[in-house]
């Protein structure tokens, strides 16, 4: 009974921080940019968010802001890395240390609290009779659907087409006449304001905003996507591959709880996220190598022993 | 009309430091609008570089560059690109590989314009699309929706060929274009770009290698040696080279003895 518990907690967590996976998806997989902003931009979300709602605004008016905060985030990164020329490591890892002091000046001290407060789960919970863990799975689900219609729809419009192709081969962009810095710039800005809205919607899940709830965010974001590819594999659709990013943000949850219900200490949690990411990383790796050599033996002996 | 402009158009590499290297040397050339001029030379005479200054693709230290009447010497280089086509050596550059054969021809389509919110590609656009990849005449009209990483080395030289041409550019720059491919399809993709470049009447600078195809195509033929232009035929004398007057003339101004294997055999 407690684990189903834990599993719904799980599949709820899931769902949420799944937008935040989008947002990474975005820069790290189409624009082909590992943005370290996004362990500052997670808190940012949160802490805009929290005290939006502690200064008495609508708690989806709250994700709004917290949301433009996120735009404002990744568009510091992208200045410095498209009109500075900053390596975007670089850029993104400078924005993620100045936005941990920022995020402690917008909270005003580390840790914001909600239990009192409003948020979109409570108001809803007046409406609707079901359990507050389903109450959020809903608004999740909503909200990852909203979120992967307006990137299909994004990305397939003649700017979208040009920053999948400026992840793809920017020199080709630029040969047809696009500013790339622009199409950089625009990626980065909405990936992080994907991923503040995943920090406001976590805060307000778990009641609390804290200013290291975005530590390890980007390899958590990294864990689901891989998560995903490996079971939907990279040749799915377009809208399956957004959708497999949020299921793998829901399975990366799952195997959480489970290591945790089987006496996992959650100091180890990030040394465990760590290894989903690079197993999930090495093992098509391995598979493609042991592929080639075992077809290379079968051909090669094949071949001698057709001459012998 | 003078389509082309370049005055005294020079660029140093590694400025400062004991690498440093003039490799164009007061530029000064001419293009007239429908001019197809061959370029050749040497390794390291400039060619490339020459290229890389008309497309912006690193800025020049002075000198003047006007294209149509519009002093672009300041534009960066996806601003020229509004202008200028491009077709590049390594058939890698010129295409996006994970993204569809449409949606690259589609991306190509708006070089100059505004990139809105509107579909990347249209409905209307395909039979559009479909006809300009027949004339290719590789049959790939029919896998318009393949992904450009699947196709051979010659048919992205193709197709970029195409993408740089789709929408009329004022200048089709080609650097040794069909450098990396074998001999037939390195004619094939030739052929096609003569077609091109008469049939849209484009103004074109193309690098080549084979002094036989530098003869034998274009209106024009410039040579360059050690960042100076130090040939420049056109019309009726170009007809009448050969590769022989070529080496000669390359003796004469160089002072050496022509020594590059690949534009002998090539
Ligand atoms: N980005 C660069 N940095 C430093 N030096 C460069 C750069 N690009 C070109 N050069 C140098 O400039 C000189 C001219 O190079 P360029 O590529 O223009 O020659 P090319 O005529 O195109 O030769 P090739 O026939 O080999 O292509 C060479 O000496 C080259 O080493
Ligand atoms: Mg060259």
């Amino acid at each position: 009974m407690g684990f189903l518990l834990s599993l719904q907690g799980a599949i709820s967590q899931g769902i949420l921080w799944g937008i935040m996976a989008l947002g990474i998806y975005l820069t790290f997989r189409i624009l082909d940019i590992a943005d370290m902003t996004v362990d500052g931009s997670f808190a940012t979300g949160g802490a805009v968010c929290a005290i939006s709602i502690l200064a008495g605004i609508n708690p989806i008016l709250s994700i709004v802001f917290a949301t433009i905060a996120g735009f404002i985030t990744g568009a510091i990164t992208g200045i410095l890395h498209t009109k500075f020329k900053m390596p975007a490591i670089l850029a993104g890892i400078l924005t993620q240390l100045a936005l941990y002091s920022i995020n402690l000046r917008i909270m005003g001290k580390s840790n914001i609290p909600l239990l009192q407060s409003r948020t979109v789960f409570k108001d809803l919970a007046q409406f609707i009779p079901l359990p507050t863990v389903w109450i959020q799975i809903i608004v999740g689900f909503l909200f990852s659907v909203i979120v992967i219609a307006v990137l299909y729809w994004f990305l397939g419009t003649e700017f979208g087409s040009c920053l999948r192709a400026t992840g793809n081969n920017e020199n080709m962009v630029r040969a047809n006449g696009v500013n790339t810095d622009n199409t950089k710039l625009i990626g980065l800005m909405l990936g992080n304001a994907l991923v503040a809205m995943s920090g406001a919607l976590v805060t307000q899940q778990q009641g609390v905003a804290d200013v290291k709830m975005g530590v390890g965010a980007i390899v958590i974001g990294l864990a689901s996507i891989v998560i995903g590819e490996v079971i939907f594999g990279k040749k799915a659709g377009f809208k399956l591959r957004l959708a497999s990013i949020v299921i793998g943000s829901i399975l990366y949850r799952i195997i959480v709880a489970v290591v945790l219900q089987m006496g996992l200490n959650t100091d180890d949690l990030k040394l465990l996220t760590a290894l989903i990411v690079a197993i999930a990383l090495t093992v098509p790796v391995i598979i493609d190598k042991r592929k080639q050599v075992s077809m290379y033996k079968k051909l090669t002996g094949k071949d001698l022993n057709d001459h012998a | 009309m003078i389509m082309l402009k370049l005055q005294k158009v020079t660029k140093s590499f590694n400025v400062g430091t004991v690498n440093e290297k003039c490799v164009l040397k007061q530029i000064n050339l001419e293009l007239n609008d429908g001019d197809f001029v061959t370029v050749i030379g040497g390794n390291g005479a400039g060619k490339s570089t020459m290229l890389n200054m008309i497309a912006g693709v690193y800025p020049m230290d002075s000198g003047i560059i006007t294209l149509d009447g519009e002093n672009v010497s300041l534009y960066p280089e996806y601003k020229r690109a509004q202008l200028i086509g491009r077709v590049f050596q390594d058939p890698m550059m010129g295409t996006a590989a994970d993204m569809q054969i449409i949606e690259n021809l589609a991306i190509a389509k708006r070089r100059g314009k505004k990139r809105t919110l509107h579909w990347g590609v249209t409905k209307g656009e395909k039979d559009e699309y479909y006809n300009a990849v027949k004339e290719l005449g590789l049959g790939l009209e029919e896998r318009l929706t393949s992904k450009v990483g699947l196709l051979s080395g010659g048919q992205r030289q193709a197709l970029t060929l195409l993408m740089a041409t789709l929408n009329k550019p004022k200048l089709l720059l080609l650097d040794e274009h069909t450098a990396a491919l074998d001999p037939a399809t390195s004619a094939k993709v030739l052929k096609l770009t003569q077609q091109i470049i008469e049939r849209e009447h484009l103004t074109a600078l193309m690098v080549t290698h084979n002094m036989k195809d530098a003869i034998d195509v274009g209106n024009r033929l410039i040579m360059m040696y050690d960042g100076h232009i130090i040939y420049d035929v056109r019309g009726e004398e170009k007809r009448n080279l050969t590769v022989a007057d070529l080496l000669k003339k390359f003796e004469e101004a160089s002072g050496e003895e022509f020594v590059n294997d690949r534009m002998l055999l090539g």
